[in-house]
């Protein structure tokens, strides 16, 4: 290309014979000096998240079953605990026509917090 | 002989992924001289030039993992150096050559003169020649026309539209050529 400027004279470098040996000074000390926790690199977190992820909804999805079973869980029905006060209060609340406050006797509702 | 090179790359490659040393040292001796001499054009002093080398390749085995290989080895050198050379010069804010507003003046006082071919300036004059420009536009011009790289491979390694490429060597072309014929005829 005859438009093009002539550099032909120009000095041409050559890398100094200990340069590369200085990279490979750098590259071994920054290998050593990589601390352990670095190794798992952002990458391999990426692909880790998902299996998390979803080790968790299979765990998940193995546990609710056996939570919801009642079977193995104790129910303990207010009836056969609470007196009959409470359960009397308990029952006819909101069929009053008045617009007082149905507030249970201080003391039943203290002794039930009691027994329980 | 091309294709053969292609193929010799892509293993070099998938070498340097996997972290092999001795790929980076094909490279070493394939590239290195190349890179050198780019960072010298860029920072004109040997010693930093030589620090250039050593940071690029010391990056490449982490950087490589980024390539995707669509542009060749030596483009993609090219590159780092570009931008580790920039990046020297705005640290040590040494960046203090012609600046494109001021570039644009001068070429707009060149252009129109008649543009004679003078192969008979010395190399010294060259390089101060080459001084006038800006560290990126010096770069371009050597790897055009010094490294042989084409049009295409430039506006990767800067990251410009083919067009600007083209302007900016034009006006460096004009800039320089200038510079020689004034100081020639002067001296």
């Amino acid at each position: 290309m005859a438009n093009k400027i002539d550099f032909s004279k120009l000095e041409r470098l050559t890398p100094r014979e200990d340069s590369w040996a200085k990279v490979c000074a750098r590259l071994d000390a920054e290998a050593k000096a990589l601390p352990v926790g670095n190794i798992i690199s952002i990458k391999t977190w990426y692909s880790a998240i998902p299996i998390a992820a979803s080790i968790a909804l299979v765990c998940l999805t193995a546990l609710l079953p056996a939570l919801n079973r009642t079977d193995v869980t104790e129910t303990i029905s207010i009836n056969s605990s609470a007196p009959s006060e409470v359960m009397s209060w308990y029952s006819s609340l909101g069929n009053s026509a008045s617009d007082d406050f149905e507030t249970l006797e201080e003391t039943v509702g203290f002794s039930y917090l009691i027994k329980e | 002989m091309h294709q053969k090179g292609i193929m010799d790359e892509k293993v070099i490659l998938q070498h340097l992924m996997e972290g092999s040393r001795e790929a980076l040292a094909i490279v070493w001796q394939e590239h290195s001289a190349n890179v050198l001499n780019l960072a010298f054009r860029m920072l004109k002093d040997r010693d930093q030039a030589e620090d250039i080398l050593m940071d690029v390749f010391v990056q490449v085995p982490k950087a490589v993992q980024g390539f995707r290989g669509q542009s060749a080895l030596n483009t993609w050198l090219y590159r780092l150096t570009v931008n580790a050379c920039l990046m020297k010069l705005r640290a040590q804010k040494r960046h203090r050559e012609l600046e494109e507003e001021k570039l644009d003046t001068i070429i707009e006082e060149v252009l129109g003169k008649e543009e004679t071919r003078d192969e008979n300036f010395d190399a010294e004059l060259l390089e101060k020649g080459l001084s006038q420009l800006p560290a990126e536009t010096r770069s371009m011009l050597w790897l055009k026309d010094a490294e042989d790289l084409d049009v295409k491979d430039l506006a990767e390694i800067y990251d410009m539209p083919e067009g600007t490429i083209k302007a900016r060597l034009s006006r460096a072309r004009h800039l320089v050529r200038d510079y020689l014929k004034e100081r020639k005829d002067h001296g």
